[in-house]
């Protein structure tokens, strides 16, 4: 089972992992910049595109790093039945999303840039909302960290989508959770450090998103997607089934104790879902080539 | 708390209503045979507590099992699924044990009876008898109960949470039975879910969604399937209610220029991939769907 859990959607976390990298550099560093692209690991149904010059500094960041061509190289094992286009672009608000009329991921600089400046910023450094939980950087959560699980968590979310639609996957969950579930489910799958970089970021912007929508009403409860910290406690439960110890004091600190005994169920059926509807999908031995890659940098923890 | 409240309105009793209608849809003699092909078992539990004594023999005498089990004799089922009636401690509901039986408590049926309307009532802008806001919840939370022990009887995979895929193959088979089904059960299930929902502790470490995000996943799929007969829910031409579907919402349920992503259709599309073209007899599918389910007494 773990292997395939392993071998699996390396392509899609890599991806998103690299993305978070790449982003998180404050000035592009020749040393880190995108190693050379490897002929064999690209996706041919995989198309990338940075457009938009209204976040100059970001907009050049991510493409001198070349993050999308890498999310080529790692989607590389997925024989995808569609092309699927990767796009940085503007959007006019704080969003990331697929469109399947044009099967385009949309990754928006204005998510990017609330990610940097929000989500991966100490509290006493932003300007709080009364009466509603701490924006910014939860306690023992490092920048690097929030950053790099943020947009990583982002991505592969929006990747999910696309992979649902393009591959026809059925999903009798929500949407918004099911494509959660992809998220949480593929950070996992990369070794313990990886996971854990990737749940704490990922964590950490759920909690963001609760802290900056603290009223919940009906329009709120009434929307596609769940609520930030339901999505966070989701993402970390799967964690906690999986890995247990690994995960125990972030399970301690944040996911309460009355979800944790369903947390093993929960993962169990994350990996059910993936071996029945994606590993199908999966070219096992150029799976084996990019788990070679490297997911986390050294540069990535000295953000 | 409730449990004092729930045999209260067991004591003053469940009236005819909920048992009438869900006992309504044909004779003993015309789905015994679908019963004995069915992978439903069931029993009726006797409750300690002699409040909800006639509740029991009432569902007994009604037979509203031994319908369920007819309705559900299509399935294909790895081994036999028990259903039981049971009297459950106060609770309305047990917490879900893949390896227990499904259980609908006698306090649910009494939360049921409780908050139905004493004549007409309203969900939203919408009509509701005292016989659709019985019969709704009930076949509801009936259907998703069995789904939910489906899901891992035959190891679906299920992306999402698997709390909200039982509310979405329930709402789902709602809809497909016939228009009146569907009409009673999802109207009658959204008033239960209405009334119910400003009592509900919002527990965002809750495996199962807050009722209210239940609600709008039941209308959001309703209005995906028929946009014309479920249009009292969605605010057009006029000021938006508190149960009505919002625009930010109405929009992904219905999908109107590419409706095959509406939430409707993907369930759709997987319940024929994942249940109906693997584990349902077609040929006796066709049969069940002759009978005039839960028409009116």
């Amino acid at each position: 089972m773990k292997s395939f859990a392993t071998t699996a959607i390396a392509a899609i976390a890599f991806a998103s992992l690299a993305v978070g990298a790449g982003l998180a550099q404050n000035k592009p560093d020749p040393s880190s910049v995108i190693k050379q692209q490897t002929p064999d690991l690209k996706n041919a149904n995989v198309v990338t595109r940075y457009t938009d010059w209204k976040y100059q500094a970001l907009y050049e960041r991510v493409k001198k790093r070349g993050v999308l061509e890498e999310i080529s190289e790692f989607l590389s094992p997925l024989k995808l039945k569609q092309k699927l286009t990767f796009e940085t672009t503007s959007c006019g608000e704080i969003n990331a999303f697929y469109k399947f009329s044009t099967q385009t991921v949309h990754l928006c600089y204005e998510m990017l840039d609330w990610i940097e400046n929000v989500a991966a910023v100490s509290p006493d450094k932003l300007r709080q909302i009364p009466d509603a939980p701490l924006r910014g950087l939860l306690p023992g959560v490092t920048r690097a960290e929030a950053i790099v699980g943020a947009i990583g968590g982002v991505a592969l979310h929006e990747t999910g989508h696309a992979v649902f639609d393009i591959q026809q996957i059925p999903r009798l969950g929500r949407e918004e959770d099911a494509a959660d579930m992809v998220a949480g489910f593929v950070m996992l799958q990369f070794g313990s450090n990886v996971a854990r970089v990737m749940i704490k970021g990922m964590f950490n912007t759920t909690h963001n998103w609760h802290a900056e929508t603290p009223n919940i009403d009906t329009a709120i409860l009434a929307d596609s997607h769940s609520l930030g910290l339901q999505r966070g406690f989701s993402i970390l439960c799967l964690a906690y089934g999986k890995e247990p110890e690994t995960f125990k004091d972030l399970a301690q600190a944040w996911l309460p104790p009355a979800r944790q005994p369903s947390c093993a169920r929960e993962y169990r059926q994350a990996e059910n879902a993936f071996r029945k509807t994606v590993l199908p999908y999966v070219d096992q031995a150029q799976m084996k080539k990019v788990q070679q890659m490297q997911v986390l940098r050294p540069d990535d923890s000295k953000l | 708390m409730k449990t004092l409240q729930y045999t209260a309105a067991i004591a003053f009793g469940l009236s005819s209503g909920l048992l009438a209608s869900v006992a309504s849809a044909q004779d003993s003699a015309t789905l015994k045979p679908f019963r004995d092909k069915s992978m439903i078992k069931i029993e009726y539990k006797a409750p300690t507590d002699k409040n909800f004594e006639p509740v029991y023999q009432r569902l007994k005498a009604r037979e509203v099992l031994e319908r369920m089990q007819a309705f559900l004799s299509p399935l294909r089922l790895p081994q036999p699924l028990n259903v039981v009636t049971a009297q459950c401690g106060g609770q309305i509901e047990l917490p879900y044990q893949s390896d227990a039986p499904v259980t609908i408590c006698y306090e649910y049926v009494a939360l049921i009876e409780q908050e139905a309307p004493a004549g007409l009532g309203f969900v939203g802008q919408a009509f509701v008898t005292q016989d659709i806001a019985l019969v709704g919840p009930f076949v509801q939370f009936t259907l998703r109960s069995i789904a939910r022990h489906i899901i891992d009887m035959l190891e679906l995979p299920i992306w999402g949470n698997a709390e909200d895929a039982a509310d979405n193959l329930a709402a789902f088979i709602m809809l497909e039975v016939s228009p009146q089904v569907a009409q009673k059960t999802i109207f009658g299930t959204a008033y239960f879910f209405a009334k119910t929902m400003q009592s509900e502790k919002i527990d965002l470490a809750a495996l199962r969604p807050h009722i209210a995000q239940r609600y709008f996943n039941l209308l959001c799929i309703a209005v995906g399937s028929d946009l014309v007969r479920y249009s009292v829910f969605v605010p057009v031409n006029r000021e938006a209610g508190p149960v009505d579907l919002p625009k930010h919402r109405y929009g992904f349920c219905t999908q109107l220029s590419s409706p095959e992503h509406s939430e409707y259709n993907k369930i759709k599309y997987a319940f024929h991939q994942l249940i109906r073209d693997k584990h349902v007899d077609l040929p006796l599918l066709k049969q069940v769907r002759t009978i005039e389910w839960l028409a009116d007494d």
